[in-house]
């Protein structure tokens, strides 16, 4: 079962700071997880490590995925994200810096549903989130969230 | 090769020497028949005129009663010898005595009775003798026919065998030049299969060779010219392997650097924009966030750092891109450059819809190389002459072929009626990061034209810029036409 949650993963602790801002200004105000490298989210996704005992039945909606972790890079998260049945069907978008990080995640087609340049540009990752057929559910998430603390 | 002239040599030396042997042996029958025919043709009328001559003589001496013609006749004798001897071995030595005695028989008894005739003596006895003198008369005359006479079959037998000799001389030298020529034919197949098998070797090795693979040397034992060939091939290869290997070497050394250069543009584009997205990032941020608590000039400021770090990231990618040129392969088809322009330039016009530009584009023009490359490099011609014409009234942007001195290339150009430049500045213009225009006067990250030119080069043509300080720029460049039968679908 997927939750409304996003992870975020992501070692920069600036890019970190805008992506969330980023997230906020586009009134998506799910609830937001860091990992701040390949190894972390794999352990926050699997339950183990520093996450053990986690409920692995609630999976994020979502992974803002960035290529260039320590420990474990972007792809090998990636790759055993679809490799696994438990979180194969979670959305991923990919984070890149450049070009180059761009034709690399085409050319590696591991499954990334879609992938948004740093730092977020917010066009561009609306477009993204539409396109997953997400936007809506975040939206009316947030929407519901302020009607409920504004109401 | 030695064996077949050998052989030949052989060959005619028994053709000379048989020729030679048998011709003696015709030529043996030949003198036997000169020798003992010959000479008796006309040996039995000459000697039966000679005794003629002979009897005639003893007549005058009785008839004239002269002793001195009487002596003469000794001379008409000797003659007579002489003819017989003349005939030499023609004669069978006892025939040709007897015939001398019979004829000195004749002559004593003439000789009496013609000296007792002229002394005027008769009688029984004289005629007696005249008659036993004309028996022995009789007798040579019988001699000369039995001595003299040829005999016709002998001599039909030495002349047939004479022409027998020479037909089988002819024979045997027949055979004896066919078996030269069937040994010498034998021989030659020979040595020629040695020498096809040993071209065939050859022909094999040195496809190995252009093939590439120079591990193992041509085997040919022989000590002739195709020996020395393949001596000569094999070093060859020995040094081409040795090339080839330096070559290996140097090409993972450049493989290695390449993927060095690939890390280094990559931790580039990453390590780099790091920063530069805080900086952006965080100048926006406080300007949307904070907007209340900064004044004019805060403001400013901000937009100064953001610009600057959204231009240093421009720079940053326009330099990956340049470094990206260099390794990109190239996939070469014929494309049209004339809708390729065309479209280039409505990108244009659609981006800057303010702008009224003419543009110029022959048409039909064709090209032949990386369509993405090519590209890259009308967008960045055609996008310079359109931002260089940008402060121009009636601005216009030409694009089409030009003339090419070289028959396998095709040479364009796209010229405009801008800001052009100073030609004294043209080396300049194709280096990276070398402007000739400040970024207030127009905007650029100066690595365009060094796209262009790498691109050009990659493709093996040549590019050229030709300009006047306000009058406008003009850029010729070259491209190879696909060699005959790579033309691509």
């Amino acid at each position: 079962m997927l939750s409304q949650s996003i992870l975020l993963v992501e070692d920069n602790a600036d890019d970190e700071i805008l992506t969330l801002r980023a997230l906020k200004k586009n009134n998506i105000v799910n609830p937001v997880i860091v990992a701040h490298d390949g190894v972390e989210a794999l352990e926050y996704l699997f339950g183990t490590g520093a996450h053990a005992g986690r409920d692995v039945a609630e999976q994020p909606q979502l992974v803002l995925l960035d290529l260039n972790l320590p420990r474990l890079g972007g792809l090998d998260v990636l790759r055993r994200i679809r490799e696994d049945e438990r979180t194969k069907l979670i959305s991923v978008v990919v984070l890149t810096s450049s070009k180059e990080e761009e034709d690399i995640v085409r050319s590696y087609s591991l499954g990334a549903n879609s992938f948004v340049r740093k730092p977020v540009e917010f066009d561009r990752f609306t477009d993204a989130v539409k396109t997953l057929g997400l936007y809506w559910l975040l939206l009316n998430e947030s929407v519901a969230r302020r009607r409920a603390t504004g109401g | 090769m030695m064996g077949i002239v050998g052989v030949t040599i052989l060959a005619f030396a028994a053709i000379v020497i048989s020729s030679e042997v048998l011709g003696h042996h015709v030529e043996r029958q030949l003198a036997t028949i000169q020798t003992s025919y010959m000479p008796k043709l006309d040996l039995e009328p000459e000697l039966d005129a000679d005794l003629e001559r002979i009897a005639r003589g003893f007549q005058d001496a009785v008839a004239t009663h002269d002793p001195d013609v009487l002596r003469e006749t000794s001379e008409l004798r000797t003659r007579f010898d002489e003819e017989l001897d003349a005939a030499g071995t023609a004669v069978d030595p006892r025939a040709a005595r007897d015939l001398k005695d019979a004829l000195n028989a004749y002559y004593d008894a003439a000789y009496d009775v013609s000296r007792r005739m002229m002394a005027d003596e008769t009688g029984e006895g004289l005629v007696a003798a005249a008659k036993a003198m004309q028996a022995k008369q009789a007798r040579v005359s019988e001699r000369i026919k039995s001595t003299a006479a040829i005999d016709r079959r002998a001599l039909a037998g030495a002349f047939a065998e004479s022409v027998r000799a020479e037909a089988r001389a002819r024979n045997y030298q027949l055979w004896i030049a066919v078996a030269c020529l069937g040994s010498i034919l034998g021989l030659s197949f020979v040595l020629s299969r040695d020498l096809i098998v040993a071209v065939s070797t050859l022909s094999k090795g040195l496809r190995r060779f252009g093939e590439g693979d120079f591990r193992q040397p041509i085997e040919l034992a022989m000590r002739d010219e195709l020996g020395d060939l393949a001596a000569h091939a094999n070093q060859m290869a020995a040094s081409l392997a040795r090339l080839d290997a330096a070559r290996a070497r140097a090409e993972t050394a450049l493989k290695a650097s390449n993927r060095e250069l690939e890390a280094f543009s990559y931790s580039v584009a990453h390590d780099l924009r790091a920063p530069l997205r805080g900086i952006n990032g965080f100048s926006h941020a406080l300007m949307e966030d904070h907007a209340d608590k900064l004044d004019g000039s805060a403001k400013d400021y901000l937009n100064r750092i953001a610009g600057a770090a959204g231009r240093m990231g421009e720079l940053i990618d326009a330099l990956l891109a340049f470094s990206r040129l260099s390794r990109a392969e190239l996939q070469r088809k014929t494309i049209d450059m004339t809708r390729l322009a065309e479209s280039v330039v409505e990108q244009l016009r659609s981006s800057h819809p303010d702008r009224k530009v003419e543009f110029v584009n022959e048409p039909g023009v064709e090209g032949f190389g990386d369509p993405t490359l090519l590209r890259t490099v009308l967008e960045n011609l055609l996008g310079n002459a359109w931002k260089f014409t940008g402060k121009r009234d009636g601005a216009r942007i030409t694009f089409g072929t030009a003339v090419s001195e070289d028959a396998t290339e095709r040479a364009y150009f796209v010229g405009d009626n801008g800001a052009g430049f100073d030609m004294e500045y043209a080396s300049k213009l194709f280096a990276p990061f070398q402007r000739l225009h400040s970024a207030n006067q127009f905007a650029g990250t100066g690595i365009g034209l060094a796209s262009v030119q790498r691109i050009i080069e990659r493709h093996g043509g040549r590019i050229r810029a030709e300009g006047t300080l306000d009058q406008g720029a003009r850029f010729e460049f070259t491209l190879p036409k696909p060699k005959e039968g790579a033309f691509s679908c």
